[in-house]
């Protein structure tokens, strides 16, 4: 649940919104809690940026991989038969509507049986909800795919987006273009979904 | 595979450009971030990424 959008805000509710146990020690420049609001270490902030701040709905993706000629794929796939890796909670809500992942992994090209690093492109999928009901292009603000020692922030706004066919099965696509990454980014992007342990995805409305 | 998009012409200074699709049999819509190189839109890289990101995708 977000931060209330007016009125006072106790620290102990930022802890708790960060995931923090309530009643425990806390500071207002701990990294969880600076990440409600995004700051570094130290960083000026003012009270009103607290207003309707959230943590976000945390997808951990266990990681798989699959290989194909001149692709490989790490995350989770739930379009290849069987899945490829897993994530969990399996759908998010947007609005009151329940929309299961589909997808989400760093699709990269492969030569010669070896990745090309830097072509690495994040995707995102989700099913329409069980009424039909397709998830809007924009509502996330953010989506911050871990990378290694820290994270990749992506914006639909920066996002090529597909949306094809309808009722329950119908889907929403939302992919980022390794341009959409620094060069830092794409190096350790590569580095943590390697098709090995988890991975977060943090989607920030 | 051919993949046609249909879009109406965008403004200079547009952000995103919006359509719809056919790959083969598969249809939908799109949207995408309008390329600029030099201030100058890019309409020809716009498609060409879009083009490429649909045939991954329905590659895949």
């Amino acid at each position: 649940m977000a931060l209330p959008s007016s009125g006072t805000i106790s620290l102990n509710e930022m802890h708790v919104e960060a995931g923090g146990t309530t009643g425990t020690l806390a500071s207002i420049n701990d990294a969880d809690i600076r990440a409600l609001i995004g700051k570094a270490d130290g960083a000026e902030m003012s009270f009103s940026e607290w207003y309707g701040a959230s943590a976000g709905t945390v997808l951990t993706v266990t990681e798989g991989s699959q290989f194909f000629g001149t692709t490989s794929y790490y995350g989770f796939r739930e379009e290849a038969t069987p899945d490829i890796g897993s994530v969990s909670p399996t759908s998010v809500t947007v609005g009151t509507k329940s929309h299961p992942v589909r997808d989400a992994y760093r699709r990269v090209n492969r030569v010669d049986g070896v990745d090309d690093d830097s072509t690495s492109a994040f995707w995102f999928i989700l099913y329409n909800a069980s009424d039909g009901t397709v998830p809007s292009d924009t509502w996330f603000t953010s989506v911050d795919v871990q990378i290694s020692g820290g994270t990749a922030s992506l914006t639909p706004a920066e996002a090529t987006i597909f949306t094809s066919g309808s009722g329950a099965t119908g889907r929403k696509e939302w992919r980022w273009f390794s341009s959409d990454f620094t060069s830092g980014e794409l190096t350790n992007f590569a580095a943590q979904w390697d098709g090995s342990g988890t991975s977060t995805v943090t989607i920030n409305e | 595979m051919e993949i046609t998009l249909d879009y109406s012409a965008p403004s200079e200074g547009q952000e995103r450009l919006f359509g719809t699709y056919q790959a083969g049999e598969a249809t939908g819509s799109f949207s995408c971030p309008l390329l600029y190189s030099d201030g100058i839109m890019d309409l020809d890289s716009t498609l060409a990424r879009t083009k490429l990101a649909l045939e991954e995708s329905l590659a895949s």
